[in-house]
């Protein structure tokens, strides 16, 4: 199978891996920012507990989080435009990213309507109330009260959540899209190089996920630099008592799978 | 190509002859991924030189690359390694005869390995590192420490649904805490003021459970701000301020006549009703 192995072919995929490494960003940067939008929508919701939107939500998240992507991107790239015509839209001149793009949006969307519900919920409801009884409006007890504390717990899910759709989007090769392991795939093919092609793109994909995390990781010390835990809260979770512990059951939280919550 | 619902009948039981490949390959590689997760984490706890490093390269390297990845490279990669082996060695091996199938449970395995070691490591770094230690200075052997002591708790981390741990007032956790203790049967029980942080009720059930102790004649050594308490249970009471012992006796001495004004001070502001017996 394939021609024999040559350390050489690693370097010298290296720079035409990387020239596609733009598209695999857009497609995740895309899909985030539909994901939060879509995400918080989402959330609310299911949050407030409104009558029908809250089943349409539920219905939407578990499918969301019950089926492989892989289905997912099928399901969008061969079925809406199918769908659309019916009532006379036509879309299936759209460029392939745009279906690509709009199904991860929607599944990382699932993703983050719960963990944006999860970790408001998390937050004592008591000290809501509390706040109203202090005479806060709504708004000012949902920023000064509960939007820190959720932030906390939602920060290091939500770095997760990058990972894991940074990984994902390998998938969308499957479409036709050249980002890079569509890329690697035909490079495999032209010169029949298979495994030096996939190591050069684990090591690029290890390369991206490793500075992410370290990114966000960043981020999330400066976002909750003044997240002091207190001591009754650090007996409660003792888990949480090192920050490293609290990211590894995030990391264990956000995880993918799982149909509900 | 028009959408044909009908279709979706006919796909459906075609599909679902398909199921046991799927659960077969689940199953394998979730128990062949615990074997390699334990193993992957218990070398990254433990710092084993080489080893250990090789274990946590291996789930960076997994959890930094998309699984497909992972599948493609067992897929092209493992053949041609066997191959050069059995040519080198001649074990007239042929990589060809590895069913599909096994590529499949090789690389999920391989990848839910690196998941599960951190899954299996988070819950085994949350139990508290004394915890451990204590359990070996009252003599039990490793064996005994993390079947009774750690894994319980790694559990609770990891599996939260599995773990039976139930809610139970502070007074409860008190009480197990103590019945916990005296199951070793030891010879001497101290006790770190067993009812501070309890409210009022709880303290009366905690007290009674540590006087049921007295009467059987356990040793215990208590530190503890309830007077009536002490004055009960106590055979000899040490009074202590500031870190030096002010006044010691036996319970009928020290808070009937105390000698040192220190004590006369704290019992007229702590018992201001023992003033008054006799």
């Amino acid at each position: 199978m394939g021609a024999p192995f040559d350390f050489t072919y690693i370097f010298s995929y290296f720079p035409k891996l990387l020239s596609t490494l733009g598209i695999t960003l857009l497609i995740v940067a895309g899909s985030l920012l539909v994901g939060i939008i879509l995400g918080f929508l989402i959330a609310l919701p299911r949050l407030y507990r409104i009558p029908v939107v809250n089943t349409l939500a539920r219905v939407y998240v578990s499918f969301f989080r019950g089926t492989p992507i892989l289905i997912q991107l099928f399901l969008f790239y061969y079925g809406l435009p199918e769908i659309l015509k019916l009532v006379h839209i036509d879309i299936s001149r759209a460029p392939v990213l745009v279906f690509v793009i709009l199904t991860y949006g929607l599944h990382t969307g699932a993703f983050m309507s719960e963990t944006i519900r999860a970790s408001v919920t998390a937050v004592d409801r008591g000290q809501v109330e509390a706040a109203y009884a202090m005479g806060m409006k709504g708004h000012q007890a949902f920023t000064r009260i509960v939007l820190p504390q959720a932030l906390a717990i939602a920060v290091p899910v939500f770095s997760n959540l990058v990972i894991a759709l940074l990984k994902d989007t390998s998938l969308a090769f499957t479409l036709g899209v050249m980002e890079m392991t569509g890329k690697a795939d035909t490079l495999g093919s032209l010169t029949q190089h298979f495994v030096e092609a996939y190591i050069s793109l684990a090591l690029i994909y290890l390369a991206v996920s490793f500075t992410l995390e370290k990114l966000l990781l960043t981020l999330e010390r400066r976002l909750l630099r003044h997240e002091q835990p207190d001591p009754a809260g650090q007996r409660r979770f003792r888990i949480q008592r090192k920050r490293s512990y609290r990211r590894m059951v995030a990391s264990i939280g956000s995880g993918k799978g799982g149909a509900d919550l | 190509m028009k959408i044909d619902p009908s279709f979706i009948w006919t796909a459906l039981v075609q599909l679902l002859s398909a199921i046991p490949t799927t659960l077969v390959i689940t199953a394998v590689s979730v128990t062949a991924g615990f074997v390699i997760g334990l193993i992957t984490a218990l070398l990254r706890i433990y710092k084993i030189p080489v080893l250990g490093q090789i274990a946590s390269g291996y789930v960076t390297f997994i959890r930094g690359t998309p699984m497909l990845t992972h599948l493609l490279l067992i897929y092209f990669g493992l053949p041609m390694l066997l191959d050069a082996l059995s040519s080198q060695l001649g074990w007239g091996f042929k990589s060809s005869s590895i069913p599909m199938i096994g590529f499949a449970f090789i690389s999920f395995s391989i990848t839910a390995g690196a998941y599960m070691a951190e899954v299996i490591r988070s819950g085994l770094l949350a139990v508290n590192r004394g915890q451990l230690e204590a359990a070996y200075s009252i003599g039990m052997t490793t064996p005994q420490a993390l079947r009774r002591i750690i894994f319980p708790q790694a559990l609770a981390v990891s599996l939260p649904n599995l773990s039976n741990s139930v809610i139970v007032s502070g007074g409860q956790q008190q009480r197990v805490g103590i019945a916990r203790a005296l199951a070793l049967e030891p010879e001497v029980t101290l006790f770190d003021e067993p009812t501070s942080a309890l409210d009022p009720e709880l303290v009366g059930e905690v007290l009674a459970v540590i006087r049921k102790i007295a009467k059987e004649g356990i040793t215990m050594i208590v530190v503890t701000h309830e007077m009536g308490f002490a004055r009960d249970v106590a055979n000899h009471v040490v009074f202590m301020d500031g870190g030096v012992i002010v006044e010691e006796g036996t319970p009928a001495e020290l808070f009937n006549n105390p000698r040192e004004e220190r004590t006369k001070q704290f019992l007229k502001r702590i018992t201001p009703e023992l003033n008054y017996s006799i």
